[in-house]
């Protein structure tokens, strides 16, 4: 069985932590074998589906837990609020996560994160005068790199996708349409383990 | 700050237009003769003008229903006559007027089963547009497209645009367009009879004719009015045309040539309107021809004309066609309303027959109404108005 799970994981180009030690300390002290939870707050950058185009930035508070198998392996699941942007709604994504640690841990410990799930949205929004806006949610994921620090602070940077649907009406024209937005953004962010 | 840049949010919108192309035909291929035909079931049906125990009940563009409501119970129909392009009739005497595309017949009705066209004036209607390789703009074939769109195209949330002579406007949410005008001597007339005159409208003016030759009629006059002019009613000296964004006023005290007088302005929509001695009761109601977004029923002082103010003004679903007899108002809004006008500034409502996808109402009179919508005419026993009765539906 171990032998099975290392071809997968040499399959998948992380063989370099295979022969990790489960009994390995993490730079907080803990053993990598272990429950863990982690909050992190992101800022979330990217391009304007709008006219122009022009830099927007969104924000995230995530909070996720699970259960680190050994270095390569942990599995967890997770929720928070994200808002993509001024005139967005505030979608709730829920997730599952698998979390892997990079190389030998040290000090300093890098990390990967792969996430995927689904961003519920608040139903509906006023869209001033054109007419009244209701969301949908949609499928999301997250690919996050970071370090954790031995005082259980964490960094991380990476990319974040979530899919939505706008459906509008124009009270004007008695118009209406939807919207299928997919947000593509990079993602910084901090955050705080244990 | 040029990382993000790489990034973008990604946005396609699905939109749904109504996609109106245009049919354009030759002057040869507008002129068919009336052809009598066995009785068709009631389609689009337009307007509808009863006459003697007969009812003429327009279908859209094709032809005419000739219906014998002798007994209104069971009216029977008796045929169907073929005129294409034909949207509007009037009559007078035992003559049909009639138009078709540009031309204006004259169709004798002595013998109604066998009808006899006895005249055509020719080109005396405006159509929508004339291109010389193609010839005459009569009508728009009209489909409903739906069209994958990036967002930030400039046709997203548009009301209408144009890709070459191609119309395209925006979804309808009332689903209300199958319906047809109706009316007959009703509130979305186009064609009017005073006396020995007749009057016409076309997409902008209003034409005067001679009915002294009641076979073939004479034009006598011809006056722009506005753009968007939907419907006419005359009344005693007057001549009320309903448009898009008014009621345009004339008076016809010289019926040869009627002299424009004043308009009531008010929001845009589709505007049938009736009058009474003291009052005008204007419909405006929102819809895809007429854009707008405003659904009211207005009542208008018209007893010191030229001056007219607008007296009251009632929020409505969405309402179409109305016909008023002595202190009773009949109103196409959500079914059908009846009402009480002893005191049109406070009018009560006494029945609404709710269910029924309304566009015209005929007061034939006082206790006998018809009421036209897509595809259907009812009549309706209203000598109790609380208590209208169905009696007959074609």
């Amino acid at each position: 069985m171990m032998l099975q799970l290392k071809c997968l994981l040499v399959f998948f180009g992380i063989h370099s932590f295979v022969s990790a030690q489960e009994t390995t300390l993490l730079p907080t002290g803990k053993p990598v074998k272990s429950m863990y939870m982690v909050s992190r707050l992101s800022t979330m950058p990217g391009s304007s589906w709008q006219a122009g185009g022009g830099l927007v930035y969104g924000w995230g508070l995530l909070h996720s837990a699970g259960y680190q198998f050994n270095k390569v392996l942990g599995a967890g699941a997770g929720a928070g609020f994200e808002l993509y942007g001024s005139g967005m709604p505030i979608s709730l994504p829920v997730f599952a996560e698998i979390r892997t640690y990079l190389g030998k841990p040290k000090k300093v410990s890098p990390f990967a994160v792969w996430a995927g799930g689904w961003g519920f949205v608040n139903n509906g929004s006023n869209n001033g005068d054109e007419g009244e806006d209701v969301w949908k949610g949609g499928w999301m994921g997250k690919f996050q790199i970071g370090l954790l620090f031995g005082n259980h602070f964490t960094v991380h940077s990476g990319l974040s996708v979530q899919a939505m649907k706008r459906q509008w009406t124009n009270v004007w024209n008695q118009g209406f349409g939807t919207d299928n937005l997919l947000m593509q953004r990079l993602e910084f962010g901090v955050g705080l383990s244990w | 700050m040029i990382a993000p840049g790489c990034l973008r949010d990604k946005c396609t919108s699905d939109q749904t237009f109504v996609r109106f192309e245009p049919i354009y035909l030759s002057e040869a291929e507008m002129r068919s003769d009336l052809s009598v035909e066995a009785p068709h079931t009631l389609q689009n049906t337009g307007k509808i003008y009863a006459y003697g125990n007969y009812l003429f009940i327009n279908e859209q563009k094709e032809g005419i229903h000739i219906i014998d409501n002798s007994n209104p119970a069971e009216p029977q129909p008796l045929a169907f006559w073929r005129i294409k392009g034909n949207v509007d009739v009037a009559i007078r005497g035992n003559i049909l007027y009639a138009d078709q595309y540009i031309d204006l017949l004259s169709i004798d009705l002595s013998a109604i089963q066998q009808p006899q066209q006895v005249c055509r004036q020719k080109k005396v209607f405006g159509l929508l547009g004339y291109d010389v390789y193609r010839g005459y703009l009569v009508d728009y074939k009209r489909t409903e497209e739906t069209m994958e769109l990036e967002c930030t195209d400039n046709r997203v949330g548009l009301g209408w645009f144009m890709e070459g002579d191609v119309v395209f406007t925006s979804n309808e949410s009332s689903g209300g367009g199958a319906s047809l005008p109706t009316g007959v001597g009703g509130s979305y007339a186009r064609f009017g009879l005073v006396d020995q005159y007749l009057y016409t409208l076309d997409h902008n003016s209003m034409k005067t004719w001679s009915v002294a030759n009641p076979s073939c009629p004479s034009q006598l006059d011809s006056v722009y009015v506005g753009w968007d002019i939907e419907t006419l009613f005359p009344w005693k000296n007057r001549l009320f045309i309903g448009s898009q964004t008014g009621v345009y006023i004339f008076n016809n005290q010289n019926p040869q040539r009627p002299v424009y007088e004043t308009t009531f302005w008010h929001a845009t929509g589709c505007d049938p309107v009736v009058c009474d001695d003291k009052y005008a009761y204007v419909t405006v109601h929102d819809d895809t021809p007429c854009n707008g977004n405003s659904n009211v029923l207005l009542v208008v002082g018209i007893e010191y004309l030229p001056a007219t103010a607008e007296l009251a003004q009632y929020d409505m679903k969405q309402p179409k066609g109305l016909s008023v007899r002595g202190d009773k108002l009949y109103l196409c809004d959500d079914g059908l309303k009846i009402y009480d006008k002893s005191n049109p500034q406070d009018m009560k409502l006494l029945a609404h027959l709710k269910g029924l996808d309304t566009y015209d109402v005929i007061s034939l009179d006082a206790d006998h109404l018809i009421l036209t919508g897509p595809g259907y005419l009812a009549q309706y026993d209203v000598s109790d108005p609380a208590n209208p009765r169905e009696i007959s539906r074609l």
